[in-house]
């Protein structure tokens, strides 16, 4: 496929190129922590969590009687619709999954399900229903799972608006889930097929795992992955197949040689393994830029040279369209590492903007295109792509100071190299996630009875490692297994795939008619849009009727946003769910600079330093800043209360000498004294006698004394404005 | 022109009108000694310490106004959930104050991200990089208000006059004998530089511990954190650039 211009297209410095502003707000860590504490987090939900760290009956995601997850017949398995998709939509998916859907029904027998109609995914009101609505309704409870109630493994079949990431992500606490939302319906033929082809021993692939990493210079978090998270994670696959026997290799791409030619060929080329993990950079684009449908996620490559250096172009990300066709990647399962690699949200999930705002990222949410490419590859698609929903931090394999923290990894890895399914491979990272979030709602409740018990620099980074934990998500049936051979395989069979011609058309990019209504009229306007353009591309399957006009848009108002062509990202006003929240003072917590220096000194005696994450010894070094700024405005206000005391007197001296040099008493000639003191007076010596050439030098004694008065009047200035700046504007009688 | 400190860390200079040495063999009576080589001809002399002089008024109007603009810009992003237009802007924090605040904002001293959008100009090691300088900073400041100053001034080599001044501002001169008038002149101009320099410093380092706190409050960072004091010390060195350049382009006003 041709390159694209090779234009600069992304500007660093936190600026979009497209439109030149920022997307997300700041994240003070005050108000950090103040949403926090405002956070509505469902009871269920929470309760979920807890369970899983907490309660030993629930750190099986499984009742124990069914087993690990890994046996089918056991566990079960089902997919869910969305309830208000047009049933011939849901049919027509049905029938190109078939060859998929029979395979796991004839493994699951009694244990299938599939939940359409009325018992699949709502939208009621206007409110996505939530999961424990959800099983609530199928007779199950939050707790381990009763595959006997609901199966085990779930498969969602809708795109992110029809059922929300949300719901995803509560699923995934106790069950394995995955999801696949194609925009073709021979895309779901294709999946179907190479999923049943790897399973039915068609496909046998080497036990060979690769490592690929980014590490751009001056970037950070790419040399931050590419040291404590790709090369770890490597050298652990190594050793435990060396220890275990267990037949894998396993290959580190490094960094230098991680380019898209060499990404090109593990990606459905020659070197394609049986699992892949990359870390990246995700390439991000503004609310309804025209790249970010097709380009969101899409993974930066070594090409591109560094921020020091130059901007990214087209040229050094991979995206969906840059994947070469008529390769295979049956029987593999990808682990991408990188911003939006899986998806997108509505909502930035990162955005609390002063306590008060949050910003939408998209104009609806929706999955990156590069996965369900690889998903859907005629040829021979990927069994899974595990990705990162939102963006991704280095919270997920740094703790504080901690480097290397790559247990939950190391356990999905092992799970894979010992045949598990990706859903039960994950769930350590589930549990994960359980922890921090017990953790972060834990902090919470402390400090709403002592606001000291926690420093919001923790309370913050819980915060955002929770949203990062959180964020994982399968793309794929989840009950999948990498498609290995035996240990002494060496080469990879994987079949042509043969895909019936039967299945054509589009569909569209909301499948769920009341999720439709949710969305804004322009946004609505836009998924429309955005269906011809696929029935455009791909033809005709079922245009769904333009939804009423409804003002009703509650979950995204938007007034004055739904202009034609509007580029403006809605927003959305936080409100307070607490009397007791946090009084605010125009956002900022100090009402004078000195109130805020005083608390400096307070946290860097305090733990609260540690948030800082910085070397000790730069930790210390701002420490004794702190301290000597305290001491210079205390050094400043005794100069002050010297220099306008009573006795306070300017000397200046004038002398005339023939050495230079340091003052010396000897070869020194003292000529004229000027003393002035607080009221003015001025006091002049003069020598006794004087001749023709004092004249001069008294024009410069003058002159020194002019110098000198001007100098105190100036520091005596710079005193007064530092005392109004720094302790603030003294206040009148009220 | 040279700023010389005592001990073995150079001094230096944030307006970059002096150089900085190092004399370890300075008495520790003198906290900085200010040395200063003139042009042998005296209308050259007097040119470049007008133009310093010129310099140094520019960054004296400058500074009193960086709290005010601070305090706005903090307001502005209060006010407008940050969301700033800065298309066409660079990504240099010494040419735009607001792109200082747009990326001390965006940093998270918890962790690294790796969306490409929240690429910022400054990492782990230039944030600690500020700080330290500031430290060192720090202390000269508090070596110029509290100790005593030496000033000399040569031409070609030859003495013209060496001045002390203490914290409070007593001024004690020797002249050269032997120099001319003219020559002697020039020494008041270099002392009239120095003591601006001293006052000019003196604010610098007020604007950025103020505005550390400030940044702090309001941003992610809270008071005096690394990002927090970084991007006050960028943000105050952009404004002076910004007036410098305005004030380059205009007359003086009398």
């Amino acid at each position: 496929m041709s390159e694209l211009n090779d234009e600069p297209l992304v500007s660093f410095n936190g600026i979009n190129g497209a439109t030149g502003e920022y997307l997300t707000p700041p994240t003070p860590v005050e108000q950090v922590a103040a949403a926090a504490r405002n956070l509505s987090w469902r009871r269920e939900h929470l309760d979920d969590l807890r369970g899983r760290v907490f309660d030993t009956a629930q750190a099986m995601s499984v009742l124990p009687q069914f087993g690990d997850g890994s046996d089918i017949q056991r566990v079960g398995w089902g997919v869910i619709f969305p309830a208000s998709a047009r049933p011939e939509h849901v049919d027509a998916i049905l029938a190109a999954l078939e060859p998929l859907i029979h395979l796991r029904k004839q493994a699951a027998g009694k244990r299938f399900r599939i939940y359409q109609g009325g018992d699949g995914f709502r939208w009621i009101d206007g409110r996505p229903e939530t999961k424990n609505d959800w099983i609530t309704r199928h007779g199950a409870s939050v707790g381990p799972v009763d595959p006997d109630v609901i199966p085990f493994h779930l498969l969602i079949v809708a795109d992110p608006q029809s059922i929300p990431f949300q719901f995803q992500y509560e699923l995934d606490v106790q069950h394995s889930v995955g999801r696949i939302y194609f925009p073709r319906l021979a895309d779901y033929a294709c999946y179907a097929r190479s999923v049943v082809d790897a399973e039915t021993g068609s496909v046998r692939l080497a036990r060979r795992a690769v490592f690929f990493g980014t590490a751009h210079a001056g970037d950070g978090a790419t040399q931050a992955s590419a040291d404590h998270l790709v090369k770890p994670l490597h050298e652990h696959v190594s050793r435990l197949s060396a220890d275990f026997s267990m037949g894998w290799s396993s290959e580190l791409v490094l960094p230098g040689d991680a380019d898209r030619a060499t990404l090109k060929t593990l990606l459905g080329g020659s070197q394609t393994p049986a699992f892949l993990l990359t870390a990246t950079h995700g390439m991000a684009w503004p609310y309804q830029h025209n790249r970010q449908a097709g380009e969101q996620g899409a993974l930066v490559c070594q090409d591109w040279k560094g921020p020091e250096v130059e901007k990214v172009k087209r040229s050094h990300y991979l995206a969906a369209a840059d994947l070469p066709e008529g390769n295979s990647l049956a029987g593999s399962i990808l682990f991408t590492f990188a911003c939006f690699g899986a998806g997108t949200p509505y909502w930035d999930d990162y955005a609390i903007a002063q306590n008060t705002a949050r910003t939408a990222l998209a104009a609806r949410p929706f999955l990156s295109q590069l996965p369900l490419r690889l998903l859907a590859n005629p040829a021979g698609g990927a069994l899974a792509v595990v990705g990162h929903i939102e963006r991704a931090w280095t919270h997920s394999f740094q703790w504080g100071k901690l480097q290397s923290q790559i247990q939950a990894y190391q356990s999905m890895i092992y799970h894979l190299m010992d045949g598990k399914p990706i859903g039960v491979a994950m769930d350590d990272m589930n549990v994960r996630y359980a922890q921090i979030a017990s953790q972060l709602s834990n902090n919470l409740q402390e400090l709403k009875f002592d606001p000291q018990a926690v420093s919001p620099y923790q309370v913050a980074f819980e915060w955002a490692a929770a949203n990062d934990a959180r964020g994982y998500a399968v793309l794929g049936d989840p009950a999948v297994r990498a498609a290995v051979g035996p240990p002494e395989t060496r080469q990879d069979t994987r079949p042509v795939l043969l895909i019936s011609q039967a299945f054509m058309g589009a569909l569209p990019v909301v499948l769920d008619q009341e999720a439709l209504l949710a969305l804004s009229q322009e946004e609505q306007r836009l998924a429309g849009q955005a269906d011809q353009e696929l029935i455009d591309a791909h033809g005709a399957f079922a245009v769904p009727q333009a939804p009423p006009a409804d003002g009703t848009a509650d979950r995204q108002p938007s007034p004055g946003n739904d202009l034609p062509g509007s580029a403006q990202a809605p927003r959305q006003e936080m409100r307070s769910s607490s009397s007791t929240s946090q009084p605010r003072t125009g956002g900022t917590p100090y009402t004078s600079v000195v109130d805020g220096l005083a608390f400096a000194l307070q946290q860097y005696d305090t733990a609260g330093a540690e948030s800082f994450n910085l070397r000790d010894d730069a930790r210390e070094k701002i420490k004794s800043i702190v301290t000597g700024l305290n001491n210079a405005l205390q050094n400043l206000a005794r100069s002050m209360e010297k220099l306008t005391a009573d006795a306070a007197t300017l000397t200046v001296t004038t002398s005339v000498s023939d050495l230079s040099g340091e003052a010396q008493a000897g070869g020194t000639d003292l000529r004229y004294r000027t003393n002035i003191n607080l009221l003015g007076d001025m006091n002049v010596l003069v020598p006794r006698s004087a001749d023709a050439s004092d004249e001069a030098l008294l024009a410069l004694h003058t002159e020194m004394v002019r110098l000198a008065l001007e100098n105190r009047i100036a520091f005596l200035k710079t005193i007064g404005d530092t005392v109004v700046q720094i302790f603030g504007a003294p206040k009148g009688d009220g | 022109m040279r700023v010389i400190s005592a001990g073995t860390h150079p001094a230096f200079d944030v307006f970059q009108q002096w150089d900085g040495a190092a004399d370890s063999a300075l008495p520790a009576a003198i906290g900085l000694a200010w040395h200063v080589e003139l042009p042998e001809d005296v209308n050259s002399a007097r040119a470049y310490l007008d133009e310093q002089a010129r310099r140094s008024r520019a960054a004296q109007h400058a500074l009193p106004a960086v709290d005010a603009a601070l305090l706005r810009d903090l307001d502005d992003i209060r006010a407008r959930g940050f969301r700033y237009g800065f298309a066409g802007d660079t990504a240099s924090a010494a040419g735009n104050p607001r792109s200082v605040l747009a990326a001390a904002a965006r940093f998270d001293m918890t962790g690294e991200t790796f969306a490409l959008w929240d690429r910022l100009p400054l990492n782990r090691q230039a944030v600690e990089s500020v700080v330290e300088r500031l430290g060192r900073w720090s202390e000269q400041v508090q070596q110029a208000m509290t100790l005593t100053a030496l000033v000399d001034s040569r031409t070609a080599g030859a003495w013209i006059a060496s001045s002390r001044v203490d914290w409070a501002g007593n001024v004690d001169t020797r002249w050269n004998a032997a120099a001319s008038a003219n020559r002697q002149q020039l020494h008041a101009a270099v002392l009239e530089q120095v003591l601006a320099t001293r006052q000019n410093w003196l604010r610098f380092f007020l604007q950025v511990t103020a505005g550390a706190v400030r940044v702090g409050a309001v941003l992610a960072s809270g008071p005096l954190s690394p990002v927090a004091i970084w991007a006050a010390w960028n943000y105050v060195q952009a404004v002076i650039g910004e007036y410098q350049t305005l004030a380059a382009g205009m007359p003086e006003a009398n």
